[in-house]
Order: structure tokens, then sequence, then C-alpha cells
């Protein structure tokens, strides 16, 4: 019974730190990049919900979901298009109040690489459930 | 008198306005002027045909047939795919002979099984047509040539894109509602380890710039070799581009040869290829085994696949829906 109840403790402050530290996390929202494909103008938005999860959109179509995990200024993610079970790790800079630029610590995946690293996205105002 | 000056003026006026009408719907962009062309048979030998003849708008500019009909009914060879979600694309057609919109655009017109109209005979009927002449004069500052005549297909394709369909409203709205459990469920399959095909099937139209070998050649039956006949390169055989799957729900038939009649059909054999195909040459390792999908996962794939239909076309997929139904019931 007292295992029992510890482990319950232990699980309810787990699940408390993690969800305090997603809540808090200054990445958790939307961003936006913007550029151009082929002479043609594109847009890549990015929700980084409080769940830990993320999805991906380019010119609003929605392309990617994986997940996220926030660590002091580090940023782990992966996705089931690179490899569900490997994260990339990118340190992010905040700046200007409203922007984010993503620079590669490790990343094997060429297309996350391609669309994340020294990237600079600009934070879009909406509200996230 | 007083009358006549009325009934005069009147007149006038209605001209005038019935004129102003129709200067207002004449294009006036590169995009619009290939509208007017992808509808226009004038771009095909006998003046019967036009783009839009396969490229069907209410079925995402796609066909429903598994081959299409071109001059003279003759039958084509390869399933019409989509003319929609071209502007990500870096290969077109099933075997990827084009590199640019532009350079497809004028395929089909000289095509002798689909328009039979070689692109000279094209431009100099748009040069003799008043209408054209005067439109490409005021969109392109020159006469009908080669160049603006795929300029301007191409920029209508380009206009083709759909970013409205259920599952962009769910993830980009966070509307929950949008989408049923069961479309959920298959969205977090196609992801996930078991199916896979997201392995594949990526990107923001579910494709991506590969040629892949589903299986769908064995010599003998299935005789297209695909990408090969482009690039000379016998490890090529068999293999198509990987199809787009925006919109899919209401295009079927399925495959380059348009051999599945229903996205079930397209899971049932992902997921046992050898069922279907049993001595297939060069089938893609990713599809090796068996998947073992239950028949609700099946479903559940499939609704979401349905769950990628733009909203203006959510009438015809009911519309389809309903059909397959019926022709499973009866």
């Amino acid at each position: 019974m007292k295992k029992t109840l510890l482990l319950s403790l232990l699980a309810l402050a787990l699940l408390t730190a993690f969800t305090i530290n997603n809540a808090s996390s200054p990445i958790q929202g939307r961003w936006e990049f913007n550029s151009v494909f082929q002479g043609q103008p594109f847009s890549f938005l990015v929700i980084f919900r409080a769940n830990g999860n993320y999805d991906g959109f380019l010119n609003k179509k929605a392309f990617v979901s994986g997940k996220y995990q926030m660590m002091h200024d580090t940023l782990y993610i992966s996705d089931p298009i690179c490899n569900s079970d490997y994260k990339g790790t990118y340190k992010v800079e905040f700046f200007a109040q409203d922007s984010i630029k993503f620079h590669i610590i490790q990343d094997t995946c060429r297309g996350r690489r391609e669309g994340v690293n020294n990237m600079v996205y600009k934070k879009v105002k909406a509200t996230v459930k | 008198m007083k009358k006549l000056f009325l009934i005069l003026t009147l007149f006038g006026l209605i001209l005038i306005v019935s004129q102003s009408a129709f200067t207002d719907s004449d294009p006036k962009t590169p995009a619009e002027l290939g509208r007017k062309l992808f509808f226009d048979p004038i771009l095909s030998k006998k003046k019967k045909i036009s783009c839009a003849s396969c490229h069907k708008e209410e079925f995402a500019f796609a066909d429903t047939s598994a081959v299409s009909l071109g001059v003279r009914n003759q039958k084509g060879v390869r399933n019409t795919p989509s003319a929609m979600n071209m502007k990500l694309q870096v290969a077109f057609f099933w075997d990827g002979q084009a590199n640019t919109l532009e350079q497809q655009a004028l395929m089909p017109i000289e095509n002798p099984i689909e328009m039979d109209l070689p692109v000279k005979t094209a431009v100099w009927r748009l040069n003799n047509s008043k209408t054209y002449n005067k439109l490409f004069q005021a969109i392109f500052n020159e006469a009908p040539n080669q160049h603006n005549l795929a300029k301007a297909l191409a920029e209508f394709e380009r206009t083709l894109e759909t970013s409205d369909s259920p599952l962009d409203d769910w993830l980009l709205n966070d509307n929950e509602s949008a989408v049923s459990e069961s479309a959920k469920r298959g969205y977090a399959l196609f992801n996930g380890t078991k199916a896979n095909c997201v392995q594949c099937h990526f990107g923001a139209d579910f494709n991506n710039v590969e040629f892949r070998s589903i299986g769908l050649y064995d010599g003998k039956k299935l005789s297209d070799s695909g990408r090969a006949a482009i690039t000379k390169n016998a490890t090529d055989i068999g293999k198509f581009k990987i199809g787009a799957l925006r919109n899919v729900a209401i295009t079927p038939p399925y495959m380059h040869n348009g051999m599945f009649k229903t996205l079930r059909e397209v899971v049932n054999y992902y997921n046992d290829p050898d069922k279907i195909v049993p001595h297939a040459i060069g089938r893609d390792t990713l599809l090796a085994n068996p998947i073992n999908l239950t028949e609700q996962e099946k479903t559940d794939l499939v609704n979401f696949m349905e769950a990628l239909t733009d909203k203006r076309f959510s009438g015809k997929l009911q519309q389809l829906k309903n059909a397959q139904f019926k022709n499973t019931n009866e």
C-alpha cells in the first residue's frame, strides 16, 4: 500500500515537473519562416504544443507531426519522416523578443537539418490550445 | 421622338454594361489566360478535347477512368494524375519525364495519343485567333509563342493548390472535431512503424521527390517499365513517381495503371502485395513483408486519406462514398 502511494506520488511529481517545464517553455506557440522556393514564395509554420507535440505546415498544408522537448536552451526534436526514435538536437537562440534561430548541435536527418539549421522563425501571434 | 430617345439610351446602356462585363471576365494574368487555354479544345488536333477533358475539375483535375481517352478516342497508357498541388513538385508525369511545369504543359498537346497537335501548329492557331492574339499581347506584351503558352498553362496549374482539408483544419486550427477519431488513428498509423506509409508519402502533399517500385511490374501482365525508360537505368525498372495524397479520395482509380478501384483496394495491396502481384520484379524492400493490418486499421487509413480532401470537394467525396457503398451492397 505504502509502495503504491509512493509510486503514485512519484508519478504525480514527474508529471507536474514535465507539465511545468513545457508550459513555461518559451518555444511553445506558433513560429513562421518565410522564404522562396523555385521563384515562388513559401511559408513554413511550426506549432510547438504544450503537450510536447509539434506540427509543421508548408503553405498552410499540414505535413509533419512529431515530438519535441526543450531543456534550457536546447531543443530535442523527432518526427516519423526522419525516424521517431532519433532526436535531432539544436541550440535555440531567442532574439528581438519575437524571433528564434536554430543552431545545429547534432542531427543526422538531412531534410530536417535543411529546414531548421540557421533558419530564423518569427513568432506568430495566435493562441494555442 | 422622346420615346425613341429613351429606347436608344436604354439600349446604349445595356450595350455598355454587357461590354464592360465581357471585358471584366477577360483573363488579365498569365494564370487566368492559362485557365482559359486549359479548358479550350483549340489545343487539340480535332479541336474536340482540352486539357480539362482528362483533368476534370470536379475530380481534383484528375480522371475517373483507369486511362483517359485522347484524340480519336485513343486510350492513354497511364492513369491521369491530378493537376492540383503542383507548385512544390520537382518532377512531372508518373515517370518524371518533365522537370518543370512549363516543360510538362506542352507534352500532352504534342502527344499523338493525347491531343496530337504539334506545338508549332498550336502557336499558329493562337496567333490566328483574334481573341488569343489580343490576350497574349495584353498579358505578355508579345504574340503567342511556345514559351508564353507553356508559361500560361504552368502558371494556371500553380494556382491549383489545396490547403483546406479536414486534416489541415484539425492541426492548424486545433479543431478537434474536423476529423473523426478513426481518421486520427489512421494518421497515427500512417506515421507509425506498423504501416509506415510516411517513409514514402511525406511532405506537404504527402509524396516526395523519389521514384519507387511498389511491385507493380512483373514483366508479364504488368510490363510498364516506368522510370527506367527515362533514365535508361535497369535499377529503375517498375519505379514510378510517388503519388501525392491530397484529394486522393476523389481521384479513383489508383496507381500508374489505374488497377485499383478504391482506396480500400490500395490499402489491401500494401497490406500484402504478394497476394495481388505474386511475382513482382524489383519491389521495394519496404514492402517485403505483409503489414498485417486489422480490418479496423484499414478503415482508419482510408478515413485518414479521405480527411486529405479539400473542403471544396466534400460534396464529391460524399457522392463517391455513396456510390461505393451502393456497389459493395449490391
